[in-house]
């Protein structure tokens, strides 16, 4: 392979692959599935924020004012935050790929930076909000539950809680770094268009 | 054609080997990640379908899909870009015309790889026939500045494989 023309030959020789069979109906049918696994996942996220609203009405946490606002706070951020990525995952989803790679790629880095703003802005704010409730409802774990158990309930949500800040800030970071690359692209083609 | 599932069937058989040959270039020959990522690239058509306007051509139409897709598809999973050793090994085994065409084509990957990902798109795009108008239309540039770039990236890819040569 000498020049360019003689590798566009060889490029072209490439044995050619056949579409699967019954592939169309394969991908429509992946489609299908793939909504329906959305829609179970809704679901079960629902059934949870009911399941959890009956435990506040099952255990009348509503007649204690720290317990009712402990509870409430911690219900409404989850509820909050997997909303908020539920958004997330269907605006990538249904994010127009038949554009230019150009354009594309500038809705890719406006989607990212919407993201940083999630993570840096609202996800430490309903962090904070989720733990105040976790601390308000401290005093009811102390009197309602075993010393070991109230040990454990403390110890676990400490480790939870580093845990859950440590796959933050590693997606944080990935997402960044696609920020990064996809600017350091758009300005390569700015440049090719200059 | 009325019917959107015949429609998409006959995308699909149309365009398959192309789009396939395509992701095999981004994802540096590896079989079964080209197949995934075609994959991605008909679930995406199939979800745009709807917005598909007559006036562009459905192949300009499927490629831009299908670059928007694959460095999506990159970018997601960190995956390697290098094809494993393993597939290439195998290749050792065969005849020896295979194996010097087989060869040929790592090379072509692996230098195709090392270059910047708008000028890896380019170069796939031009090896693929693609008129020079229809690439500057799914990159989103001018096909004057597209004129300008794609001597030297046809001069760089050569160079690269002229250099690799075993």
């Amino acid at each position: 392979m000498t020049n360019f023309e003689d590798l566009k030959k060889e490029w072209s020789h490439q044995e050619d692959v056949e579409s699967p069979k019954n592939g169309a109906s394969v991908i429509i049918k992946k489609v299908l599935h793939m909504r329906n696994q959305q829609q179970i996942l809704v679901a079960i996220l629902g059934l949870t924020t009911i399941i959890l609203i009956g435990f506040f009405f099952y255990v009348f946490a509503y007649t204690e004012r720290n317990a009712t606002i402990g509870l409430f706070s911690m219900i409404l951020i989850l509820v909050v935050r997997i909303g908020a990525e539920l958004w997330s995952i269907h605006y990538l989803r249904t994010l127009n790929s038949a554009l230019s790679n150009r354009i594309y790629s500038e809705n890719i880095v406006r989607y990212y930076k919407k993201r940083r703003i999630l993570h840096f802005v609202i996800t430490p704010i309903l962090i904070a909000i989720y733990s105040f409730g976790f601390l308000m409802l401290m005093p009811y774990f102390k009197v309602g539950l075993s010393a070991g158990f109230y040990l454990y309930i403390q110890i676990s949500s400490i480790v939870i809680l580093l845990v859950l800040s440590f796959f933050i800030a590693k997606q944080i970071v990935k997402e960044l770094n696609i920020i990064k690359q996809l600017q350091l692209k758009l300005e390569d083609m700015n440049e090719t268009v200059g | 054609m009325n019917d959107p599932k015949l429609f998409f069937d006959q995308i699909y058989r149309d365009n398959y080997p192309k789009v396939f040959r395509l992701c095999l270039g981004y994802v540096g020959g590896d079989d079964m990640a080209a197949k995934e990522l075609s994959q991605e690239v008909f679930i995406k058509v199939w979800e745009h379908l709807e917005r598909f306007r007559k006036e562009a051509q459905i192949s300009t139409w499927i490629y831009r899909i299908t670059v928007n897709t694959s460095l999506m598809y990159l970018r997601k999973e960190s995956r390697k870009k290098e094809i494993p050793l393993q597939e290439w090994d195998q290749v050792e085994e065969e005849s020896s015309a295979t194996v010097r065409k087989e060869s040929q084509m790592k090379q072509l990957y692996e230098c195709i790889n090392k270059l910047p990902e708008t000028h890896r798109t380019i170069l796939l795009l031009e090896l693929e026939d693609v008129p020079q108008k229809e690439i500057a239309e799914i990159i989103g540039i001018s096909h004057s500045a597209l004129r300008v770039r794609i001597h030297r990236i046809k001069n760089e890819l050569t160079k690269c494989v002229k250099n690799d040569k075993f």
